[in-house]
């Protein structure tokens, strides 16, 4: 008997083999015989082949809903009829729907030019300054670039902002009656109901609120600091690094929790997944969780939720239901 | 050509491949043998599953990891002592680990996009041509301009970078719950509130 990657090698090259359109009988025959030689042999054929059948389901990657990828795919999207002929194309295709699943996908973004991504999808889009803007899921946003002046509108969601230094130029992010400025820095906006949530990853950058005929009113917020402005003032919350690094996991395609209420770490995964996870007994929503999830696996996450907690999962095709046990 | 036995031992046993590794490494500290580990593992699963399914495949799997580890450890003839006192506390492990994605990885198509993604390019193009656009061998190659037996070689290599990949873990983790009510994690945060005027 070979070494068991010698016998991976040859199950792989069985199993490719019997790809061939002229796989026979006799064929067949030979490769009953090479698998009842040894469990050996049977289990490394079983184990490729049991992951190999499911390189069939890649057909329904495209399939998932991010139609918004799709769309912005712009002239690249090839048609059907030619993906055949080309499929180059298809697999450029291919990729593009994998950025929605946590691979960040780069276009070059031009001035006055508005962007939005689809729920689940997450987009990084490097502009002409240097600088490159993250979109979380279901964002939409807009970019103005003048002389005097860089300007994002965040119309929705949330974005990941790397400024590249121009003391010239401010970088201005707009959310409502709220602005956040920087020179050159790392930091995230979100927009909330009411609120505008900020998160400084690096330098430092000051959040305004500007009101009709008043000047506006200005707080310095720095590295390592979660800001949470609002209509009365600004909560500013100083954390250790990567603490507040984690809080960006999204841009991993992670969500992680702490001794997070399982009510608020829902309704966070719900924001990256059409699918909607509903929780029917507010008892529920109480018991608090931890952990390290994909953000675009909500089945995967109720599944663990289920081997931990007290909790019947009622899974319809819309949304997934949470029941006390 | 699948049979039930081959069914049963992909359905019950292979989904937690990846944390059987991790438990294999966990506890053996030669990186080099893991994947024979692993495959005698499977094998002695899959010969014991052949007389009669164990009902608990899961526990199934991992205590003859264990024993398998045991029996190494005594036929050797030097032992680290680190090893040892590993394998005394597998028993307790064994339950903690809860693989997490165990309960259907494959469902995932995350994991499958992942798995897909890491392939080299070449490999790549094969499997979507063959998998996805449904084309023949004969297609493919005539399609990349190269010949047959290429074609067959990449879809074989693909295969075992395909099943190493797709078979470990996306990375997933539920950290063990705690009391409620539990004081904050960290202590050295600070809070201040800033008003506008």
């Amino acid at each position: 008997m070979g070494s068991h990657r010698e016998i991976e090698q040859a199950a792989a090259a069985w199993l490719a083999r019997r790809g061939r359109e002229e796989w026979s009988d006799a064929d067949e025959a030979t490769l009953r015989e090479w698998l009842s030689a040894s469990v050996a042999h049977r289990v490394a054929f079983v184990r490729l082949n049991t992951a190999w059948a499911q390189t069939r389901r890649l057909k329904a990657l495209p399939a998932t809903g991010h139609d918004a990828v799709l769309s912005a795919a712009g002239p690249h999207a090839s048609s059907g009829a030619q993906s055949r002929r080309m499929p180059l194309i298809a697999i450029a295709a291919v990729f593009l729907i994998l950025s929605t699943l946590g691979v960040l996908w780069l276009v070059t973004a031009h001035p006055g030019a508005s962007y939005r991504t689809a729920v689940g999808s997450i987009r990084a889009l490097p502009m002409k300054d240097g600088s490159t803007i993250t979109l979380n899921t279901d964002s939409d946003i807009r970019v103005a670039m003048s002389d005097t002046e860089r300007r994002v509108d965040l119309d929705k969601g949330e974005a990941f902002f790397e400024v590249a230094k121009d003391l010239n130029r401010p970088f201005v992010v707009r959310v409502g009656a709220e602005r956040v400025i920087a020179v050159g820095t790392k930091f995230s906006v979100r927009r909330e109901a009411e609120d505008v949530r900020v998160i400084v990853t690096e330098g430092r950058v000051r959040v305004e609120r500007v009101e009709a005929h008043q000047q506006p009113a200005a707080a310095l917020v720095s590295k390592g600091s979660v800001a949470v402005a609002g209509a009365a003032g600004v909560l500013v919350q100083n954390e250790a690094l990567p603490e507040v690094e984690e809080r960006l996991s999204w841009r991993l395609g992670f969500v992680v929790f702490h001794e997070t209420r399982l009510s608020d770490a829902v309704t966070e995964l719900n924001r990256y997944n059409e699918r909607q996870i509903v929780i029917a007994d507010p008892a529920l929503g109480s018991m608090r969780i931890g952990g390290r999830f994909h953000s675009n696996n909500a089945e995967g996450f109720v599944r663990l939720l289920a081997e931990a907690l007290p909790i019947r999962v009622e899974d319809d095709h819309s949304r997934i239901v949470l029941h006390h046990q | 050509m699948a049979s039930a036995l081959d069914a049963w031992f992909s359905r019950e046993i292979l989904i937690y491949e990846d944390a059987l590794v991790r438990y294999l490494a966990r506890t053996w500290h030669h990186r080099d043998d893991i994947v024979d580990l692993r495959q005698e593992v499977y094998m002695r699963v899959y010969e014991a599953a052949a007389q009669e399914r164990p009902r608990a495949p899961k526990s199934f799997l991992f205590a003859t990891a264990r024993n398998l580890m045991a029996d190494r450890m005594r036929r050797s003839r030097v032992v680290s002592i680190e090893a040892r006192a590993d394998l005394e506390s597998l028993n307790v492990l064994v339950d903690e680990m809860s693989p997490e994605h165990c309960a259907s990885a494959q469902e995932d198509l995350r994991t499958l996009a992942l798995a897909f993604e890491q392939l080299p390019p070449r490999c790549r193009e094969v499997v979507w041509l063959r998998r996805v656009e449904n084309l023949s061998q004969r297609e493919v190659a005539a399609q990349l301009g190269i010949c047959e037996a290429v074609v067959e070689k990449q879809t074989a290599k693909a295969m075992r970078r395909f099943a190493d990949a797709f078979f470990e873990e996306g990375g997933m983790q539920l950290d063990k719950i705690r009391a409620r009510g539990r004081k904050e994690r960290k202590a050295e945060s600070t809070l201040q509130f800033v008003r506008w005027r």
